[in-house]
């Protein structure tokens, strides 16, 4: 028989605090977002009617519209994952928060590097907006109730790299 | 004592010489594996030294050679200009040559004897890669600091093997004193040569080295027992020193003598046997001090982040008691005080001087000095030192306590008798009050009235809360008087605020990787930004951002700290994001920031207005 998970002792769901319905509602904002990219680009190249655009290299490289479709596939995959990310969030598992810290992580130091080393003029709104979205998701995420309902932090935690 | 196993319930008649309450109680000290330096003998000691003189100008003379120092020479009065410092020098400077010899006689010597010191998981394995970090620079640090050198502590063990091959004693000096119902017997212990960072990854290397156990008796219808044991540690203080003779948890007794472990090399002293985290802070300027402060406080107040300090670099103090033991039997004892001419007259140091600003390197000064010649606070008040100059022995603890019980007492029932007594006063005075009411020609009268009507109000309310604060500390006095009274000694740990306990095994996921990691990984590091400025000079901020980041989470998935670490890093990121964004929306940020004040107060508002 399967253990309940995140129970308390009166066998009650544990309430979800404000900051996970505020970190979910940002995954689903990027869920709609991947999935408006991804359908636009099927809808753009009758996917389903041309297939995989040929050829793939020209030249020792990608060609463009090669390119974009490996970006729509990638779009794909990580529609998928934050789709997974957002069942292990309502179901308050703990390797769903590693993974969105993970990911929140990953895409913070991209955005800072290309802040950094691009010029300001082609960081656009759109990435602040990632940046800005990806911030609040850490500070909820770190926040010790949220930590502490999905297992993270147990009050004898120190050890760090 | 009463509640102390049969087995610990040691006693000496109160007539008993102090020779012979030394002897009776004097430690078995248990020593590490590896260790090279035993207690021994003063005077051959100094008959091995020579005697120096560092001036204030940086000059270093002579003032004794070796082979004509004794201590009848040392003790000899030798006026000085102030800020100069006196110190012995046990091993004289070596050439390259006679240091190389002494590198393979130490070879030999620890082959001969099979005297290994394995460390096992090591102190950089335990600490992480930031207090890593921090450790290099203090290594580095030895470069711009006066050390000991390696060479230096070889020739040491060399020479004080010698020595033991000559004459194999083992010594403490020991004194006796009497203070506040207490008899003190402290044993001193002199080492020729601190070898904890050359030979066990520790702190600090210096010559000579004195350290101290304390056992403190009381005497009770003519016999003598023991209620304290205490011994000098680092990083603890006053009553953490000590531990009562019946806590059979911290403190081992054999045969009615007590068991010290001695950590490797660094001598300090521990009371259970293991691997001890000692900590040293990195010594910050003040504003980078405060700075931190101010950082930390962010960090875990308004973040609600763990609290770090990578400014803080663990060092192991290694005492495991696992190798030689000495006690009654081997110790040749030797009595001192302050009438003893070396012990009293020589205020220099007992080795190098190794102009270490930060004092860790240099040698120590006697067993009655600190290093910059005041009197040290475990000689003239030993009491004061383990924190028991608050304590009463346990002979005086119960009519100590029925005094103070009969004081409070009484001091109750007058309290019983004033309170009602001032209340009716303050009543009386009241309805006087109210019959100035309304009597313009009262006027003045009124405001004196009013005034001693508050005066007497506070009186009268302060002694109510006497009363209260009074009652519950007799009900404690009560109550511990019971306890003492059926001979229950109580918690023998409730004095402790700091407890040393020996460090538990690291779980660490990859145990051997994560040793070989903490052994390369700032070299590769260092490597990689070597790397990265040849090949990609452009991208040095990032690049560094990068290669920093990677190592922290790799050493992390080796310490199985990968989820806390990566949420870490995740935080610092954020607030640099956060910092990018107001720097660009600031107006904004601000902006928002009122309106949803606004927006907050309008709502308080009008809920209020609507009821």
């Amino acid at each position: 028989m399967a253990k309940p998970k995140n129970k308390t002792r009166k066998g009650h769901r544990e309430k979800r605090p404000i900051a996970v319905t505020i970190i979910v509602l940002l995954v689903i904002g990027e869920i709609l977002l991947r999935l408006y990219w991804v359908t636009q680009y099927a809808l753009e190249t009758k996917l389903w009617l041309n297939g995989i655009p040929w050829p793939l290299w020209e030249a020792g490289w990608l060609t463009d519209a090669a390119m974009e479709f490996a970006t729509a596939a990638f779009r794909l995959f990580w529609l998928l994952v934050a789709i997974a990310v957002l069942i292990g969030l309502l179901r308050m598992r703990r390797w769903s928060w590693v993974a969105l810290v993970v990911w929140v992580g990953i895409s913070l130091s991209v955005g800072i590097l290309h802040y950094f080393y691009r010029s300001i003029s082609e960081f656009t709104q759109s990435d602040y907006a990632v940046m800005a979205a990806d911030m609040v998701m850490v500070f909820a995420l770190n926040q010790l109730e949220v930590q502490r309902i999905f297992g993270v932090r147990r009050e004898d935690v120190g050890r760090s790299a | 004592m009463s509640d102390a196993p049969p087995e610990r319930q040691v006693s000496m008649p109160a007539t008993a010489s102090d020779e012979e309450l030394l002897r009776r109680f004097e430690p078995i000290l248990c020593f590490t594996r590896g260790e090279q330096f035993f207690p021994m003998d003063v005077d051959t000691y100094v008959r091995e030294c020579s005697l120096w003189e560092h001036t204030l100008d940086g000059e270093e003379r002579v003032l004794v050679p070796q082979g004509e120092l004794d201590l009848e020479e040392l003790a000899r009065p030798r006026p000085a200009p102030f800020r100069t410092v006196h110190y012995l020098r046990f091993i004289e400077t070596l050439s390259l040559t006679e240091a190389a010899q002494a590198f393979a006689g130490q070879v030999a010597l620890r082959h001969r004897l099979q005297n290994y010191f394995h460390s096992g998981l090591g102190r950089l394995a335990r600490g992480g890669f930031l207090p890593r970090l921090a450790d290099a620079i203090f290594s580095l640090s030895f470069l711009l600091r006066g050390e000991v050198s390696a060479a230096t502590a070889a020739a040491a063990e060399l020479a004080y093997h010698r020595i033991l091959d000559d004459d194999k004693r083992y010594v403490y000096y020991a004194r006796v004193i009497r203070q506040n119902g207490w008899i003190i017997l402290q044993y001193w212990f002199f080492y020729c040569h601190n070898s904890w960072r050359s030979s066990f990854h520790g702190v600090n290397d210096h010559e000579s080295d004195w350290e101290n156990v304390s056992v403190c008796l009381y005497e009770k219808n003519g016999q003598l027992y023991p209620e304290w044991v205490a011994c000098a540690s680092h990083d603890f203080k006053g009553d953490d020193l000590r531990r009562r003779w019946d806590d059979t948890e911290e403190l081992q007794v054999a045969d009615g003598h007590p068991v010290i472990n001695i950590g490797a090399g660094s001598h300090a002293a521990y009371f259970r046997s293991g691997e001890y985290q000692a900590e040293v802070n990195i010594p910050l300027p003040d504003w980078l001090s405060g700075v931190v402060r101010v950082w930390n406080r962010f960090w875990t107040e308004t973040l609600g982040q763990p609290a770090t300090n990578p400014f803080r670099i663990p060092f192991v103090d290694y005492a495991r008691g696992d190798g030689p033991r000495i006690g009654p039997g081997d110790w040749s004892p030797e009595f001192i005080s302050e009438s003893t001419p070396w012990v009293s007259q020589y205020r220099g140091l007992w080795g190098l001087y190794a102009r270490d600003p930060v004092s860790g390197e240099n040698a120590p000064a006697g067993p009655m000095y600190n290093r910059d010649g005041s009197p040290r606070g475990a000689w003239y008040d030993p009491l004061s030192f383990i924190g028991l100059d608050k304590v009463p022995s346990p002979a005086l603890a119960l009519e100590l306590l029925e005094s103070e019980c009969t004081e409070a007492t009484t001091r109750q029932d007058e309290l019983e008798r004033i309170i009602p007594e001032k209340n009716s006063k303050l009543q009386a005075l009241g309805i006087k009050l109210q019959g100035m009411e309304d009597q313009p020609h009262l006027a003045k009268q009124h405001a004196a009235l009013e005034k001693e009507i508050t005066a007497l109000s506070a009186e009268v309310k302060g002694l109510r809360r006497e009363r209260s604060e009074n009652s519950a500390l007799l009900q404690g006095l009560a109550y511990r008087l019971g306890q003492l009274r059926a001979g229950r000694t109580g918690d023998p740990r409730a004095h402790i605020r700091h407890l040393a306990k020996p460090v538990q095994t690291i779980e660490a996921r990859f145990a051997n990787a994560a040793e070989t990691w903490a052994a390369i990984s700032l070299s590769l590091m260092l490597f990689a930004i070597a790397g990265l400025i040849f090949f990609a000079p452009n991208y040095l901020w990032a690049g560094l951002a990068v290669i920093f980041i990677l190592f922290l989470v790799l050493e992390s998935i080796l310490r199985g700290a990968f989820v806390s670490t990566v949420a870490r890093i995740t935080v610092v990121l954020a607030i640099l994001a956060a910092s990018i964004l107001f720097f660009h929306f600031w107006k904004y940020v601000i902006l928002g920031v009122l309106v949803a004040t606004g927006i907050y107060l309008l709502y308080e508002r009008l809920r209020e207005l609507t009821g």
